[in-house]
């Protein structure tokens, strides 16, 4: 229930040789469920630790609502004032507390009696579904359990602000989306604002409302999540928020060539290739493959290919094809069973092709 | 057996065969009565044990070994704790390895140069007492009274030997997941509670470690008590080493060695615990 804002944010590591956070600007309303998404070394981290008080911005400011809690290098408001719930990517529990005392631990640090405490704790463990481990140690605890403990921990305190770092890399895949389902729910619940941090657009898909792609310490794009996968700004942004087949390619008055691949100009999504260098990035799902000639005006021809690679995954078959004589690849996902070698028709979707100038 | 085993093999064996023919021949001499006065020993079985335990001498200095064993394993590890965690919440890694050498100095020099650094401050006429009568205060009469000199021993050895619980302590604290700690303070933990709920707990390899060392330093330290009574015969200083060398030195050698058999056997009743601990938990890794 906090709105943060981030004027100018920036946080230099090693004497300004390495910059984690370059000039951040940033709104994230009263609410809000935002999403944090990059790569390795973008400055996720850094941006939750300095949001959190963890890590002290090097220049800039940093608002709670109106209330100024960083800036210019300096610390307004420390982290145990900041009304914080943070699940970290470790969890970090605390390994000799039992999973009641760790979710406990920050009633303790309140003036709270006893019986007030166990009733928080009880009644978070329920909604959680951890009652019946409340006296395991976290080293007794399954992974699954172990968050949950982590994410009782973060909301019995009632933060105004909750602030999950990577929370679900620890999880198989069922129990993510179980997980995420939970966080949802909670936040939902609370209305307390959440920012999320992941490099998996699942989660950001599953959760956030609003998203910003974070790269060498800045935020390429913000936006809803669908936006900035239909029209992401760059082929880097593209390739985070989900697969893309990126080409690169040259611009013809036919359309784009990429090796005896064609890209014919209805194809493009909108914008028209301007450069004569063109990279154009294709969603797998929209590519087709067909032995037949497709009589379908949605589904537009773009060359012959050669089956390179076929792999299984989630009940169906993984292709990756190319052109004859050419290193460059397109994958997609049939439900039909292909042989490697085999020639075959490509098709993408009308208007679905990005196009990216260089 | 591959080369490598061989070349780890030869020196540990014969590394042992030594340390064990040592043990057992000081063994062997305090089962005899070899001394000035008898110069062809025969064996005569548990008769110097006997003998020696029954000194008043013995007893006295067995229980200054002890007392001073206590004292330091105690106040040991409760300083090296607080300084540990003074150290491990400041925030420049520069000053922390700077305090982190000053505290384990007094190691890295002779004991017995530690010993006479002591000896100036204790004087009364130059040392801490020329400081407290300068600020108005009464002399305190450390090394020239018999009921000060033994807790000026243990500030001493307290001193010389406190840095090394300090930075076992603080290894343990740094092991800890930075997370862990970080995650307290967002639950609003000041240091002295993230210290005492946190990091003490998570760190009993290091109070195994230091323990066990402490009681080994302190147990059979020689040098400080020579040097602060000027030799072995003072006997309100005089630990159980102190006093075999006395024998020693006298020329009573089964006395010496049987008072040696001794301190060994208890040296090593303490410290197996200690030793199967860890093992147990290295092993449990
Ligand atoms: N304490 C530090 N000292 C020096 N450099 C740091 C420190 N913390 C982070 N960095 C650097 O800052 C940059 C951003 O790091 P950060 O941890 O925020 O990345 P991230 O986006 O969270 O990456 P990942 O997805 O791998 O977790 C990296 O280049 C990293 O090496
Ligand atoms: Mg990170």
């Amino acid at each position: 229930m906090v709105k943060v804002v981030a004027k100018n944010l920036s946080k230099v590591f090693k004497k300004g040789k390495v910059i984690a956070l370059d000039n951040i600007n940033i709104t994230i309303n009263n609410g809000e469920r935002f999403g944090i998404l990059g790569p390795s070394g973008a400055g996720k981290t850094t941006l939750m630790r300095s949001i959190a008080g963890l890590d002290v911005p090097s220049s800039g400011e940093l608002y709670f609502d109106d209330k100024l809690v960083a800036g210019n290098g300096k610390l307004f408001v420390p982290p145990e004032d900041r009304r914080i719930g943070m699940v970290f990517q470790t969890w970090a529990l605390y390994p000799n507390l039992t999973a009641f005392e760790n979710i406990a631990f920050p009633l303790t640090n309140m003036k709270m009696s006893k019986e007030e405490i166990r009733k928080k704790v009880e009644e978070v463990a329920k909604i959680l579904d951890i009652s019946h481990v409340l006296s395991h140690y976290p080293r007794e605890l399954s992974g699954g359990q172990q968050q949950r403990v982590s994410l009782a921990r973060a909301l019995v305190k009632q933060p105004s602000l909750l602030l999950l770092d990577e929370p679900f890399s620890n999880l198989d895949a069922r129990m993510r989306d179980s997980a995420r389902a939970l966080v949802r729910e909670v936040q939902n619940e609370l209305g307390i604002t959440l920012i999320i941090v992941s490099h998996d657009p699942a989660d950001i898909f599953a959760i956030a409302e609003r998203v910003g792609v974070l790269v060498k310490g800045k935020f390429a794009q913000i936006g809803n999540p669908d936006e900035i996968y239909n029209d992401p700004v760059s082929v880097e942004v593209a390739s985070l928020i989900g697969e893309i087949n990126e080409l690169e390619g040259k611009l013809s008055n036919e359309g784009v060539i990429v090796s005896s691949f064609k890209f014919p100009p209805d194809t493009y999504r909108k914008d028209n290739p301007a450069s004569e260098k063109i990279m154009i990035g294709v969603r797998p799902e929209n590519v087709k493959l067909s032995k037949e000639v497709i009589n379908d005006d949605s589904w537009i021809f773009v060359g012959k290919g050669k089956i390179k690679v076929v792999g299984y995954q989630g009940g169906l078959f993984r292709i990756t094809v190319s052109p004859p004589d050419s290193e460059e690849e397109i994958v997609t996902y049939t439900d039909h069973r292909t042989n490697i070698g085999e020639e075959i028709l490509v098709y993408v979707k009308k208007h679905s092709v990005m196009v990216f100038n260089q | 057996m591959k080369k490598g085993t061989v070349i780890l093999v030869v020196p540990t064996a014969l590394f042992s065969i030594i340390l064990l023919y040592l043990v057992l021949w000081n063994a062997g001499v305090s089962f005899m009565n070899w001394s000035l006065l008898n110069p062809t020993p025969s064996l005569v079985g548990l008769e110097t044990f006997v003998s020696v335990v029954r000194q008043f001498q013995f007893s006295n200095s067995l229980v200054h070994s002890l007392e001073l064993s206590v004292s330091l394993v105690a106040i040991g590890n409760i300083l090296g704790i607080l300084l540990a965690s003074l150290l491990y919440f400041l925030k420049s890694n520069g000053a922390r390895s700077i305090f982190m050498s000053i505290m384990i100095y007094p190691l890295a020099i002779s004991m017995a140069v530690n010993g006479l650094i002591w000896l100036w401050l204790y004087n009364i006429n130059i040392g801490i007492d020329w400081v407290l009568t300068k600020i108005g205060l009464p002399q305190f009469p450390w090394l020239s009274s018999t009921s000060t000199m033994f807790p000026s021993l243990i500030v001493v050895s307290v001193w010389a030997y406190t840095g090394i619980a300090a930075l076992f302590y603080l290894a343990g604290f740094m092991n800890i997941d930075k997370a862990v700690v970080e995650a307290a303070r967002l639950d609003g933990a000041g240091a002295f509670k993230i210290t005492y709920k946190l990091l003490v707990p998570n760190s009993f390899n290091s109070f195994v470690i230091s323990t066990a060392l402490l009681f080994l330093f302190s147990f059979r330290i020689f040098s400080l008590p020579f040097i602060l009574s000027g030799g072995t015969t003072n006997i309100f200083l005089q630990t159980s080493v102190l006093y075999m060398y006395y024998l020693f030195t006298v020329e009573f050698f089964s006395d010496a060695t049987a008072v040696a058999t001794i301190i060994t056997v208890i040296a090593t009743i303490v410290i197996i615990p200690y030793a199967l601990i860890m093992i147990r938990r290295w092993i449990r890794r």
